[in-house]
């Protein structure tokens, strides 16, 4: 068949053999489930037995790319990595920009497919048909800053990298994948990663990519980059101030998580905002693959106790993980902390998120100073920079605070459990969901648990001109489940969840139906179903991996604790009217499970 | 003339997905005629036929392949993949097709539209 937009091929490797394969994609699992997330999740879906180890042989890690990625659409450089996770034991797909599923698609793929697990450090080296496991002692023990120079040194500055570091190694469960400065940050995927032997996957194409209907095509990309240029987002504050652009709108509508969600709005902000790292940290944007946005700021420190660290930063979360979460008001500390979680290869936010916990735990009592060997409390910097080092190394109580604040609050003990601020096992990032109702609903119906990436209301309940009310509970499951499914059709397409700020579906629709030809894409309607199918899907593959009914909630602190000032004061989470409603709306039963006739109406 | 600021480039290569679109209907940064090499973590470094005055590659030819019409023509039948242009391009030009052939920037029939798309006007026409 011949294929556009699509490479039309998928790659099985297996590392216990060291057997590799490649497959035709077939048109009707394109057809129905576009690609990226969606074609992740049939594959995982199909091929891995419930009940498994994350971190055994029998996990799979997908490398997916969509149908737009590494086209000229506009922030068309997205693929995902979908795994059972090891920090939530359900679905995960990680996504990321960069310039790795450009390459891994010019090298004549949609997916790249890992099963087994090698006896030694492998990596995998692809160009084009050219497939090859190599030895990779020599980068065991390394971070990913050396590994991607080794490698790079050794095939050529033109290949691209994606590797794990100590952290993976190790198989923490915070581990993160790091392609050049982006990471597929968030659940574990390093650590399933380590768990192979796999310490890096190398790819280099030489392929090109086919146009269906090329002036049609050339016509909605040029319409597109013109609505990314006029938007006031895209065009403007997040081209300029990259993913903080937000910052000082969350914190003054008093949702910005501060010492462990104990307070919604920050005091710290005289040397931490925006505009601070604007002025005294950013030295050059950086872009990922067709991108005009160019979100991504290189930020570097150049005085002081952290002179020379360097990040594509610091996002939004982690100017809140590092930041608020811990009481740390020095934005070149914050600076430093991305820095070491990119170089060890870990999930900042969720860094970030468990020392603020590990703080609590110190201040409330529940660990002690001679357990961590310094104390902890909020506020402090250094401690909070040692800390991090400690879960970099894998050292001391840096060792348990790896895994998660779940894993560690049931190994903590003390009521420590009810600091741990996570859903299913993830920590949450950087929104009090008691100052946006709607966030609340989202985190805890995440298929991939505490999360902001599946639905993010706080666009329209916190920055919109003309906002949902926030501690309103109307319309939110049905807005939480429109746009569920919305971000699963853009995750599977290849593109970046920013582009929807400026684009609407048509628009999107009309790129992806000129790239392809394919007749099922051509509208708004036929991509939502196939968004619902795929979110439905995943739903279904946590509950085939024993995924309770109850874990659809929140930590207790946000449903009982009220805060005591800022604009959300006096407010908790009114969830359970909203999740009835959630479930009523997506035809789940009142456990969460999807109702056959919807399934079937989905073809699941 | 083509003139580059590599400070303003953020490496997003829309030029490159530009130019292979543009001439070949494809994408394919192997076929494009303008480059982002990437020096992962520094800055990158934009490779293209900037249609210079010192026109070194011109003199270089030793099969006489090359002309000057605005831009650095190739006549593809005499040149016999030598090499030695890009050899002589002080501004490290490289780039060459699968037949080792060199890929000259030919303006897009005066169109530029690497110029064009670059959102971050890194590229830019002389005199502009």
């Amino acid at each position: 068949m011949q294929w556009f937009g699509y490479a039309g091929k998928l790659l099985y490797v297996n590392l216990s053999n060291g057997n590799y394969e490649v497959k035709e994609l077939a048109p009707e699992q394109a057809k129905k489930y576009l690609g990226g997330k969606g074609l992740a999740a049939s594959i995982l879906y199909d091929r891995l037995q419930p009940g498994q180890d994350p971190l055994g042989p029998e996990n799979l890690l997908v490398f997916a790319t969509g149908p737009l990625t590494a086209t000229l659409a506009p922030t068309s450089s997205r693929m995902i990595v979908a795994t059972k996770s090891p920090l939530t034991g359900l679905w995960l797909d990680s996504n990321a920009g960069g310039f790795l599923g450009r390459e891994i698609k010019f090298a004549g793929y949609d997916a790249l497919i890992v099963e087994g697990k090698s006896l030694e450090p492998v990596y995998i080296l692809i160009e084009d048909d050219r497939v090859e496991l190599r030895p990779a002692n020599n980068l065991w023990g390394k971070d990913t800053f050396e590994t991607h120079q080794t490698l790079k040194e050794l095939h050529g500055p033109d290949y691209r990298v994606a590797a794990i570091g100590q952290a993976g190694e190790r198989m923490d469960k915070l581990a993160a994948i790091i392609s050049e400065a982006r990471a597929f940050g968030r659940g574990g995927a390093g650590a399933v990663m380590g768990s192979k032997n796999l310490k890096a996957i190398v790819v280099r194409g030489t392929r090109g990519i086919n146009i269906a209907d090329y002036q049609k095509f050339v016509d909605y990309v040029k319409e597109a980059f013109n609505e990314v240029a006029i938007h006031p987002d895209t065009g403007g504050g997040r081209n300029h101030y990259g993913t903080s652009v937000i910052y000082s709108f969350i914190n003054e509508a008093g949702v910005h998580p501060v010492e462990n969600f104990r307070k919604g709005k920050f005091t710290g902000t005289d040397t931490i905002n925006e505009e601070v790292l604007r002025s005294k940290y950013y030295k050059k944007d950086k872009a990922c693959s067709s991108c005009p946005i160019a979100c991504s700021k290189l930020a570097k420190v150049d005085e002081g106790k952290y002179q020379g660290k360097f990040t594509e930063g610091p996002e939004y979360e982690d100017v809140w993980s590092f930041g608020a979460q811990c009481g740390n008001t020095d934005l070149g500390a914050v600076i430093y902390a991305e820095y070491l979680c990119d170089a060890y290869g870990l999930d900042a936010t969720s860094v970030g998120n468990v020392v603020g916990f590990a703080m609590e735990c110190f201040e409330q009592g529940a660990l002690t100073e001679e357990e961590i060997g310094y104390p902890l409390r909020f506020g402090d910097t250094e401690a909070m920079i040692k800390t991090v080092e400690a879960i970099c190394q894998g050292q001391g109580i840096g060792k348990l605070l790896a895994q998660g604040v779940r894993y560690a609050s049931e190994q903590i003990g003390k009521g420590s459990e009810k600091w741990a601020m996570h859903v299913k096992g993830m920590e949450l990032p950087a929104y009090d969901p008691r100052g946006a109702f709607g966030m609340g609903l989202a985190y805890a119906t995440s298929d991939r648990g505490g999360c902001h990436l599946r639905s993010w209301p706080i666009a329209q309940e916190v920055l919109a001109a003309n906002r949902m009310d926030p501690f309103s509970v109307e319309f939110k499951a049905e807005f939480i489940k429109s746009e569920q499914d919305l971000i699963a059709v853009i995750d599977s397409l290849g593109l970046c969840l920013f582009a929807t700020f400026a684009l609407s579906l048509k628009q999107i629709v009309g790129m992806l139906s000129a790239l392809t030809g394919i007749q099922e894409f051509n509208s708004g309607e036929k991509l939502m179903v196939i968004g619902e199918r795929i979110y439905n899907l995943t739903r279904l593959f946590n509950l085939r991996e024993g995924m309770a009914p109850a874990s659809d909630t929140l930590p207790e602190r946000l449903l009982t604790e009220q805060l005591a000032e800022g604009p959300a004061a006096g407010q908790v989470v009114p969830l359970d009217i909203m999740l009835k409603e959630y479930y009523t709306i997506r035809h789940w039963d009142e456990a969460g499970r999807p109702l056959p006739a919807k399934l079937e109406e989905l073809g699941l | 003339m083509l003139t580059v600021n590599e400070k303003l480039c953020t490496g997003c290569r829309i030029c490159e997905q530009v130019c292979s679109m543009e001439h070949h209907r494809e994408f394919n940064a192997g076929l494009s005629r303008i480059k982002i090499a990437s020096k992962w973590p520094e800055e990158e470094k934009v490779i293209l036929c900037r249609q210079c005055k010192a026109q070194s590659c011109i003199k270089a030819c030793p099969q006489g392949a090359l002309t000057f019409n605005g831009f650095v023509v190739l006549d593809n039948d005499r040149c016999d993949s030598c090499g030695k242009c890009l050899e002589a391009c002080p501004f490290g030009f490289n780039l060459k097709d699968k037949e080792n052939k060199p890929l000259f920037c030919d303006t897009c029939q005066g169109n530029y539209q690497c110029v064009n798309w670059c959102p971050s006007k890194a590229i830019r026409k002389g005199g502009e």
